[in-house]
């Protein structure tokens, strides 16, 4: 580390005393002791994957020579191995986050790889659903006995498998219960891991793999009643958006927060789909009544996320005054009116259509406030997709349609030209 | 107890549990194989000159045999009531030939009997009946190893586009468990079918 190497220059120089370098190189000594090795274990990681990968490959090639009982045989050693080697790494290497890390992985990936094998060598044809459950459910307490954040991660991606190909091979059956089970328990694991190693490159991943998951699991809990689903989306996102706003993501670069950038980009694609009038058509033409929503999954799970989002907002605004909100830190509330009021007007949309104009609006001048031309320019990009979806309409006029891009194009070219203008005349 | 104690523990257990599951699946195949009911399932042959995918028939990608079913349809004057967009259950039964038949589909699982699988049906709106329903059983892949796809692929696609040759799949079914028994082709076994030489005589 080139500060440790700089110690002795910096003692000689006397701009520290000794026993101050002393100091400053034990906490490096001791830093890295306590936290690993970034580069290898990501390198593990990708090694273990290589590795499973790998081996697979070699055997397939080979594979079609064998007797069925040699392949049964080589399918279960594919497991057999990893899980000794798990054990090794419990007595041995327990305080080696690498060793743990791709142990777990790689068994993870074993018992995947014999679960299939089996199938493929006995012709067994099943539900993919059933396949992912039975993986997810014998892999799931490594994340706690390896204490394997990658093993987090690979679960989280496999119950949203499991879940997606669920709604598809089984509808309309019950499966959501254990799904969403399922889904909660790699979350203290991440909150372990937010409490104890808020750098942990793999917490950093969780942050964007946790929204992710959640933003294509979340209709799989939508089956009865399809009405509800801009809804419970604009909440989770807002959810999300506020929690992107948490002192520990707005202390951290932007590549912390993919809470934030999935609630930000949320929250806008699902206005824009609500932006279009026959939207609102196919929604009416459910039952649209609260006798027929209340006793459905659908209406609570719309309810849990909503409240989730409203505790967040009171929580980051107890205190302070309720004008400071941001209008996209509210904008799950307003969608809520609108979306009330569209059971009593034809023009909802139109409402809809205002609110992504305000909050680009907002978005063009919180940028040029704060001199940000990453902001501002999000503001005139929310700008022109609302043009690209108003391009669409087949009722607004072509020279509309063209005036609507010509304007967005100039907005582009004079708002950064008069940032950069300011900034010039700041500087000097 | 100490925490690497409790791990370890925890570890053997859950490895054992990894261990039972393909265990469990080989052990359940033996057991439709003993106690389940054999049926032969026709299967439909390629044609080229369907324009749709789904009605094209069977059709060998890679390794994989992709499998469409003569005994396929449903013919029932009350199947609006059936929701179809979820899973239904076909109870079968076979001809005097040993070939499966539905007699029977319903919405839930079937109390009595052993002949049934839960599968999907749609309707095919290409069907001239359209009371007919089309289902999808489970077992629509065969899996050809490479050492014999070699030797066969020729050979099995000429007799998938081969009208007046009959192929069918033996399958044992008890309680929506199944297990694929062998693939017939022009009175072979496919074990025997593979043997046989190609064209070239290799």
């Amino acid at each position: 580390m080139s500060l440790l190497k700089d110690l002795s220059e910096l003692v000689k120089a006397n701009v520290i005393t000794s026993d101050i370098a002393q100091q400053i190189s034990d906490y490096y000594k001791n830093k890295q002791v306590k936290s690993p090795n970034r580069q290898l274990l990501i390198l593990g990681i990708i090694g273990a994957l290589l590795i499973g990968i790998g081996v697979m490959f070699i055997i397939a090639n080979q594979w079609d020579d064998l007797s069925k009982t040699t392949q049964t045989m080589i399918a279960f050693l594919l497991l057999i191995i990893p899980q000794l080697l798990g054990a090794f790494v419990i007595i041995w290497k327990e305080d080696k986050v690498v060793w743990k890390e791709c142990t777990a992985l790689l068994l993870f990936f074993a018992v995947g790889s014999s679960i299939s094998l089996i199938s493929q060598i006995y012709q067994i044809n099943g539900e993919m659903s059933s396949y992912l459950l039975t993986w997810m459910m014998l892999t799931i307490l490594l994340i706690y006995v390896f204490d394997s954040s990658a093993v987090s991660i690979a679960c989280l991606i496999g119950i949203m498998s499991y879940g997606l190909t669920h709604r598809f091979d089984s509808p309309g059956e019950p499966g959501e219960l254990i799904f969403w089970l399922l889904m909660a328990l790699p979350l203290p694991h991440y909150l372990k891991l937010f409490r104890k190693s808020p750098d942990h490159p793999l917490l950093i991943l969780h942050h964007w793999v946790i929204p992710f998951v959640l933003t294509l699991s979340l209709f799989t809990a939508f089956h009865t009643e399809k009405t509800l689903i801009p809804l419970a989306y604009v909440a989770m996102f807002g959810f999300f958006y506020l929690t992107g706003n948490l002192s520990y993501f707005r202390h951290k670069p932007m590549i912390y927060n993919g809470f934030r950038i999935f609630g930000l980009a949320g929250t806008i694609v699902t206005l824009l789909i609500m932006s279009f009038q026959p939207t609102w058509k196919a929604l009416y033409s459910s039952h649209y009544s609260l006798g027929n929503l209340i006793t459905t999954p659908d209406f609570l799970a719309s309810v849990i996320l909503f409240m989730l989002a409203s505790t967040a907002l009171y929580l980051q605004k107890k205190g302070k005054i309720m004008k400071d909100a941001k209008l996209l830190e509210i904008t799950f509330l307003v969608f809520l009116v609108i979306f009330i009021l569209g059971k009593y007007t034809q023009i909802a949309y139109v409402f809809v259509n205002l609110l992504i104009l305000a909050l680009a609006v907002l978005t063009i001048i919180d940028g040029s406030k704060r001199m940000k031309m990453s902001v501002l320019n999000s503001g005139l990009i929310i700008i022109a997709l609302l043009a690209v979806c108003r391009s669409f309409d087949s009722d607004i006029r072509f020279v509309v349609k063209g005036g609507m891009f010509v304007l967005v194009g100039i907005g582009f070219f004079v708002a950064n030209w008069l940032m950069l203008k300011k900034k010039k005349e700041n500087e000097s | 107890m100490n925490r690497k104690t409790l791990l370890l523990i925890v570890f053997i257990l859950v490895a054992v549990s990894q261990l039972l599951v393909p265990k469990y699946m080989i052990s359940n195949l033996a057991g439709i194989a003993r106690t389940g009911e054999e049926y032969k399932f026709k299967v439909r042959h390629q044609r080229s000159d369907f324009p749709s995918r789904e009605n094209t028939g069977s059709s060998l990608e890679g390794r994989f045999l992709f499998l469409q079913f003569v005994g396929n349809k449903y013919l029932k004057k009350d199947t609006g009531k059936i929701d179809l967009s979820r899973p239904v259950y076909a109870v079968l039964s076979s001809d005097s030939a040993g070939y499966a038949k539905v007699v029977d589909l319903i919405q839930n699982k079937p109390l009595s009997g052993s002949n049934w699988l839960k599968v999907r049906a749609y309707k095919n709106f290409r069907d001239a009946d359209t009371s007919s329903l089309t289902i999808n059983f489970p077992f629509n892949t065969y899996y050809i190893e490479d050492k014999d796809l070699k030797n066969t692929e020729d050979r099995l696609t000429g007799k998938l586009k081969d009208p007046n040759c009959l192929i069918y799949m033996k399958v044992f079914i008890r309680e929506n468990h199944f297990l694929i028994s062998d693939l017939v082709i022009d009175g072979l076994s496919f074990r025997d079918f593979v043997k046989q030489p190609d064209a070239t005589g290799k």
